[in-house]
Order: structure tokens, then sequence, then C-alpha cells
């Protein structure tokens, strides 16, 4: 028998070709999620506003300035407002603390006119941030605090 | 002539719900600012009328009773000054319950800007 004449048991195993996979996009939608989450979380979306308590170039490095006499000689008039609990004082009236806005509105020249504010020892953060706010969007000339006031 | 038809594919589900998402996190990312636990927590000072900022950080916490906490961690006066020098930004960011006493507030301001800090109180701005 010829080798040739043998029986052959041929097997065809059935390969498929193979497709290029689509981009999978689960994988990459759950990390987003997972971030989008962290953030919404993490984060405070607030209306913030920043008060300018004391620029840099106001101060003098620590070193305390002494004058040559006790005497200073303002040029204009200061404004002087006196911060109580929930009220201000200014000059003669006492006013609520929302209402000092009102009462700058009716100042002349307020760029010209530096205003000092006196803390009494009652007064709270939120009495002297909105003394602060007030004179800041009527741009005063200067506003200098002084604190522990009775 | 034979007019071959083009196949329609069907519209792409997880294509539509990763673009909202992608501008979800988008927003959030630009316009949340991340805070500490202990900052958030913070009842802040309102005011009117100002202009709306970002909260960036050195963020200086004043507690009622004078505890001072620069950007999450406990500190003493005279180390933030060199803290802040050493940082990107120059300006201190300061945070004080509305309720606090301004006096104490006020001590360690003043101490700072002795020092040469610039420094800012943050509020919330209230809607008329």
């Amino acid at each position: 028998m010829n080798v040739d004449e043998v029986p052959q048991l041929r097997f065809a195993l059935a390969i498929p070709a193979r497709r290029p996979r689509p981009f999978a996009l689960t994988p990459l939608v759950d990390v987003i999620f997972l971030l989008l989450i962290f953030f919404m979380l993490s984060s405070q979306i607030l209306p913030y506003s920043l008060l300018t308590l004391t620029p840099a170039a106001a101060s003098d490095g620590g070193q305390e300035r002494v004058r040559e006499t006790g005497l200073v000689i303002q040029e204009r008039p200061t404004l002087l407002l006196i911060v109580r609990r929930g009220t201000i004082r200014a000059g003669a009236n006492t006013i609520k603390s929302e209402e000092l806005g009102d009462v700058l509105d009716t100042h002349e020249a307020p760029q010209k006119t530096p205003v000092t504010l006196l803390l009494s020892r009652n007064a709270t953060v939120q009495d002297l941030a909105t003394a602060l706010g007030a004179l800041t969007t009527r741009k005063f000339a200067s506003v200098s605090i002084v604190g522990g006031v009775r | 002539m034979k007019i071959r038809r083009r196949q329609r594919k069907a519209p792409d589900f997880s294509l539509a719900t990763i673009n909202i998402v992608f501008l979800l996190l988008l927003f959030f990312v630009v316009a949340g600012t991340i805070t500490a636990p202990k900052e958030a927590a913070i009842d802040l000072p309102t005011t009117v009328a100002l202009p709306l900022e970002r909260l960036p950080r050195p963020l200086l916490v004043i507690e009622p009773n004078g505890q001072l906490i620069l950007d999450g961690s406990s500190t003493a006066l005279d180390d933030i000054a060199s803290t802040v020098r050493s940082g990107p930004s120059q300006i201190l960011h300061i945070l004080v319950p509305a309720k606090a006493n301004a006096n104490v507030a006020l001590a360690p301001i003043l101490h700072l800007a002795a020092q040469g800090i610039e420094t800012r109180l943050v509020t919330i701005r209230q809607t008329q």
C-alpha cells in the first residue's frame, strides 16, 4: 500500500477570524462618574466675597512709626463710626448695621474722606463685615479699625 | 441602476451620557472650591453687593476661642507669616464665624498686618 493512499483524518478547527473590538466606553463612563461624585461632594459652590482688611502696602514691617509730636493734624475730617452688636453709631445717630449703606449714600465726597471704625467689645464679625462691606462699595479714602472700645 | 441604501446605525446611548457627564464634571471643577470639612462648617458673615471671588489658599480659620487653623492644621500665630511667605500666594484669606467677637478676630489680623501680610476676610454674598 502506497503511503499516499493511507486514509487521513483531517480536522478543520473552526477558528473565527479576529474582528477588531469596538472601543468600550463603559469603563471610561464609570471613572468619570466617580470623579463627578467626588467633585459634587467635596466642592462648595458658594458666592464668596473677599473684604480687604490689611493691604500689604499699608504695613510697615512691624516697625512702629514714632511721630515727633503726639499731635496729628488731619487735612480732612474723619468719619467716626462706633460699631456695636447690631447697631452703628454715626455722630449723634444710632442706626441698625444694615442701614449704614443708606446713611453713607448721603455722604459727600466719600473718596476724600477717611473713616475710623471703633469696635465695641461686644461687636461681632458680622457687624464688622457689614460696616466694611458698606464702606468698600462706596470707596471711602481709607478705613482704620480700632478695637476694644467700651 | 441599483441604489444602495446606507445602513443606519443605532444612536449610541453611552456617548450621549458621557457628554453630559463631562459637562457636569467640567462645571464642578471650574465652579467649585475644595474645602476641608471644618472650613465648610463655618457660618461666615454675609455682605451685599461685593464682587464674587474664588476662595484660594492659604486659608486661616480663627475660632471664636482664638484658636488658629491654617489650611486644616492647628498653628501658632508667630509661624503664620513665614508659612504664607513660603507659599505661592502672599495673600492670607481669613475665615471667622459671623457670631464670633470681632475683637478676638482683630488681634491676630493686626499682628499679621504688622508683619507685612495682606489679609482678606471671607464673606458670603447675600442675594438682595
